[in-house]
């Protein structure tokens, strides 16, 4: 199913990968402000990761309750199979189109 | 750490505005946030972070990610659940993804449920509320009745009535009076009611202070809520305080609470016990008492008027002295209050009526309209499985909404125009309680805002049909097909049929309201300013002190700057006169005598106020209180009395009682003035010199010229001040004002008709355009079609122009044919115009299809301009 991922929807996909075990809201929020340099709110990522989820392209798990999250738990997240096929397609189609372009993005 | 906490206040928010989904991992995430800024940026940027953060997140779940996320459109499981949550999100989003149309219905819808429910709230509270009266349909007004005009009472017929009378259970007599009122600030004038003592317990009111007085309590006084709160400050001690009214102290054993209205002489502000004795020793023909009755329990309304033909019958035997015509008549309570403004309410209410249904008919259009532009969804939606069921159930629950909402900002105008109508009562119910908006009134607003919503959710079902896979194939045009096409034109053609009823009738009530304007009045009210004071107290018993007084005050008022004449009488032309018998000397003994309103004034008094002497001579000075007595009468005084024309020199006795003692010679003819106002019919009247008849109270009118001084009014009652700082006046009226007062009503309804009329031809000729605009649009192949066979371009508009003018007209004959009839229903409003003028219906009918030319003309413009190779190759 060739579906495609907006621009929010891949850099959440990155993250969610790149923290690996330990990607839930508040993690990811930081990822994503210190490498993609994006300031966005919880509820923009809770959404996002919603639509993923409900497209089947990350899964979830809840953690234990913390204290320092008033007594909630953490949601973790990670990529499905799916996700990842997803994520890898469109990553492709972005480098493909890049190719040759390097030097000139560098420029700019 | 623990214990710092994010704001409490924002956390709640966040708690009620998320979903449970949503909520605890979002509320986590910015709690742990939220610690964090804190240890880096402390508490204040923490604060600020979490606000920030739970707005954007609360924004962020509830509205930008729901649009993405919303089910409604694509969830067609046939099994489905479907919350109301479901069907209300989408209902009220209408307003945000078709603001147009959400607006339009609302704002039209609004508009007639506001109107209509103002004119039910007035119409209501004049034919169908109970009267605020115990038992109020019981009570009837008794009158004398004297050529068909109805007049007060005789003291001495109330009293052979009370008691005697099986049908009528109980009889009040009410006697008003205007009075001086005296307390440590000065003096004013107020309106006294002399009762008897059955009036309080036939109305079922009591004092909310105090109590009532006792038999034999002749100096009581019970006061209106105003006076107590106006004149007495609402002061708590008032019972038993005394008061001072025309020189004779009183004292105050109650106060009426403030929502006692009374029927008659609504701003009396003193009820004080009738004299009898002293009314009784007035003679039988002086008509002084307002009388009301109670019906017996089991009296019908005919056992009254059965009962008072016997009666009249044998008054007419035992005092051979009445007009012949003299009968006493009996008429419910509420015909009395209501009477006269019964055509204007009924006028106002139909066309409320009309409002309302050209409403209905034009968000008919608007729906239909929608549903041919929603069309294509629906049929992808019903192609992926969604039921019939529930498509439907969808959009009754999007009309349903939009009609709540219009329905709520329709009492929200209702209740401002009530408040506005309540301002002008006086001139239409004043002696009804005061309008209010009540519950019923709501629930019959929204219900039927409700039915109409129904009519437009149901009309466009019928016509427009959804079929998945024709409307699919076919392209996806806002257009319709012919059904659709031949409903909206109906609609429209309804809509122009009841905007040319509404058009008629306000063009009716116009040209009456220019009419009266334009109407002769007999005397030149430019300038005229006019007071009244009441000449209290044993100082002014006398002729000489009443005529001393007059002088003086109209030498003084002569010298106010701008004043150029000045005069003086008892009772103003535009307040009316006393009613009296006329009797003729040398008329035959039987003939039937008549009965003339009669003023007294001074002399060159017809000069003075700009009327008019046709034959014989003005009233003079030397008219004194020892020359033979004279008298001006009115034209239509002078042709009803004596038909051959010679009235001139006759001989006339014009009072109540047996003539014979003191003669008139009529010695002047003058042409007839509104003397009653402009909606009055002209009454005969006949006036004497204030030297010869003259009684304690005075009306002071000056004329002023091209200047007239800012303090004119201050300067008059300086004036009467200066001659005796005793008396009070009453307000200062302008000839102006009093003349408009006089056409209030009329205008009133005119206004109303006007703006309801006004209205209804936005309404329809914004339908009629959209019909045409669609219709064009449907023909645009066929235009192209004809351009390229060679039609000319004129050709082309005129066929656009065309179906306007069809449709307008075809309206227009149902318009023209209702009207016909229905103008009837407002006829006794009409002054000086026919109710079937054919000047109003054609300039109605001709303005309404010149605005359908117009409405037509933007259309038939980009008809005309039809590129044929364009339009063919785009199909």
């Amino acid at each position: 199913m060739a579906e495609n991922l907006g621009d929010f929807e891949q850099l959440v996909m990155l993250a969610v990968m790149r923290l690996d075990e330990d990607a839930y809201g508040t993690s990811i929020r930081e990822e994503l402000k210190a490498r993609a340099e994006r300031e966005v709110s919880p509820g923009a990522i809770f959404t996002t990761l919603e639509r993923l989820e409900s497209r089947g392209l990350v899964t979830s798990r809840y953690g234990e309750p913390t204290p320092e999250r008033g007594g909630r738990s953490k949601r973790f997240y990670k990529l499905s199979a799916e996700g990842r096929r997803s994520l890898a397609r469109s990553l492709r189609a972005v480098r493909r189109l890049m190719q040759g372009l390097e030097p000139k993005l560098e420029r700019s | 750490m623990s214990t710092v906490r994010p704001p409490h206040l924002a956390e709640r928010l966040l708690q009620s505005l998320l979903d449970e989904r949503s909520r605890d991992v979002v509320v986590g995430d910015l709690h742990e946030g939220f610690h964090a800024v804190h240890e880096r940026r402390g508490a204040a940027a923490a604060a600020r972070w979490y606000w920030s953060q739970a707005i954007q997140s609360v924004f962020a779940c509830r509205i930008s990610g729901r649009r993405q996320a919303d089910a409604r459109q694509f969830d067609f499981e046939p099994v489905a659940r479907v919350s109301a949550r479901d069907l209300l999100r989408p209902a009220f989003r209408q307003f945000r993804d078709r603001p147009l149309y959400a607006a339009a219905s609302c704002g039209t819808l609004a508009l007639a449920i506001g109107v209509a429910c103002a004119s039910l709230t007035i119409v209501k509270s004049a034919f169908i509320d109970p009267l605020p009266y115990r038992d109020g349909h019981e009570l009837v007004s008794l009158l004398t009745s004297v050529d068909g005009a109805t007049s007060a009472v005789s003291t001495h017929v109330f009293e052979e009535l009370r008691g005697n009378a099986p049908p009528l259970a109980q009889l009040a007599g009410i006697r008003p009076t205007s009075a001086t009122y005296t307390n440590a600030d000065g003096t004013s004038n107020i309106l006294v009611s002399g009762v008897t003592s059955e009036y309080f317990s036939l109305l079922g009111v009591s004092p909310v202070q105090g109590r009532l007085w006792l038999p034999d309590e002749t100096s009581a006084t019970i006061v209106s809520d105003r006076f107590w709160r106006e004149q007495l400050s609402g002061a708590g001690d008032v019972i038993g305080r005394a008061m001072v009214v025309d020189g004779r102290a009183r004292t105050i054993v109650g106060v009426m609470p403030a929502q006692f209205v009374p029927p008659y002489f609504t701003n009396t502000d003193a009820w004080l016990p009738a004299d009898m004795p002293a009314l009784l020793s007035d003679i039988r023909t002086r008509r002084v008492l307002t009388v009301l009755a109670r019906r017996a329990p089991h009296a019908s309304q005919q056992d009254v008027e059965a009962f008072l033909a016997v009666f009249s019958r044998q008054q007419q035997d035992r005092f051979p002295e009445l007009q012949r015509s003299q009968t006493w008549v009996a008429r419910p309570l509420r015909d009395e209050l209501v009477g006269s403004a019964r055509p204007a309410l009924m006028a106002i209410a139909a066309a409320a009526l009309l409002l309302l249904m050209i409403v209905a008919t034009n968000l008919a259009g608007l729906s239909t309209a929608q549903a041919v532009a929603a069309r294509h969804q629906m049929a992808v939606r019903a192609a992926l499985g969604a039921t019939r069921a529930r498509l439907f159930v969808e959009q009754l629950v999007d009309t349903f909404v939009l009609s709540l909402v219009g329905s709520l900002a329709g009492i929200w105008i209702a209740y401002g125009l009530i408040t506005v109508a309540a301002r002008y009562q006086q001139f239409f119910l004043g002696r009804i309680a005061p309008f209010s908006l009540d519950l019923p009134t709501i629930f019959a607003g929204i219900a039927t805002g409700f039915l109409i919503g129904l009519f437009s959710a149901l009309l466009p079902r019928s016509v427009v049909r959804v079929v998945a896979n024709d409307t699919l194939r076919s392209s996806r045009s806002t257009t319709g097909d012919a059904g659709v096409t031949a409903t909206r034109s109906a609609l429209v053609a309804a809509q122009v049929a009841i905007a040319l009823v509404m058009l008629v009738g306000a063009g009716l009530l116009i040209r009456t309201v220019q009419h009266l304007s334009q109407r002769e009045l007999g005397f030149d009210p430019s300038g005229l300013t006019w007071l009244q004071v009441n000449l209290p107290g044993a100082r002014y018993r006398t002729t000489e002190a009443q005529l001393q007084f007059e002088r003086d005050v109209l030498e003084r008022v002569r010298q106010i700057p701008g004043v150029t004449a000045a005069t003086a009488s008892v009772g103003f032309p535009l307040w009316g006169g006393t009613m009296a018998g006329l009797a003729i000397k040398g008329a035959p003994a039987d003939s039937p005598r008549g009965e003339v309103a009669y003023l007294s004034v001074s002399p060159n008094f017809v000069n003075d106020i700009g009327a008019r002497i046709i034959a014989g001579r003005d009233l003079l000075p030397t008219d004194s209180l020892n020359a033979p007595k004279a008298v001006v009468i009115n034209e239509t005084m002078a042709r009803r009395f004596w038909p051959n024309g010679d009235a001139l020199g006759a001989e006339v006795y014009i009072g109540p009682g047996t003539p014979g003692r003191e003669w008139n010679t009529v010695v002047g003819i003058m042409a007839d003035m509104r003397a009653h106002g402009v909606t009055e019919a002209i009454r005969p009247t006949s006036f004497g010199t204030t030297y010869q008849y003259s009684w304690p109270r005075r009306h002071i009118a000056v004329r002023t010229g091209a200047f007239r001084s800012a303090t004119l009014a201050a300067d008059l009652r300086a004036a009467v001040h200066a001659v005796d700082p005793g008396i009070a006046v009453a307000a200062v009226t302008t000839a102006e004002q009093a003349l408009s007062a006089g056409m209030a009503r009329h205008r009133l309804v005119m206004i109303a008709l006007v703006v309801f009329g006004g209205v209804a031809l936005v309404l329809c000729i914004s339908g009629l355009y959209a019909v045409i605009v669609l219709n064009s649009q449907q023909r645009r192949r066929e235009y192209a079609i004809r351009v390229a066979l060679g039609a000319s371009r004129g050709g082309v508009r005129w066929l656009v122009v065309r179906q306007a003018l069809v449709l307008s007209v075809v309206g227009a004959t149902a318009g023209l044919l209702t009207a016909v009839m229905g103008t009837r229903l407002i006829q006794g409003l009409l002054e000086g115009v026919q109710p079937i003028d054919p000047v109003t219906f054609s300039l109605a009918t001709i303005a309404l299809l010149a605005l359908a030319t117009i409405a037509a003309w933007h259309p038939a413009r980009r008809a005309e301009r039809v590129e044929p190779i364009e339009t063919l190759r785009a199909e």
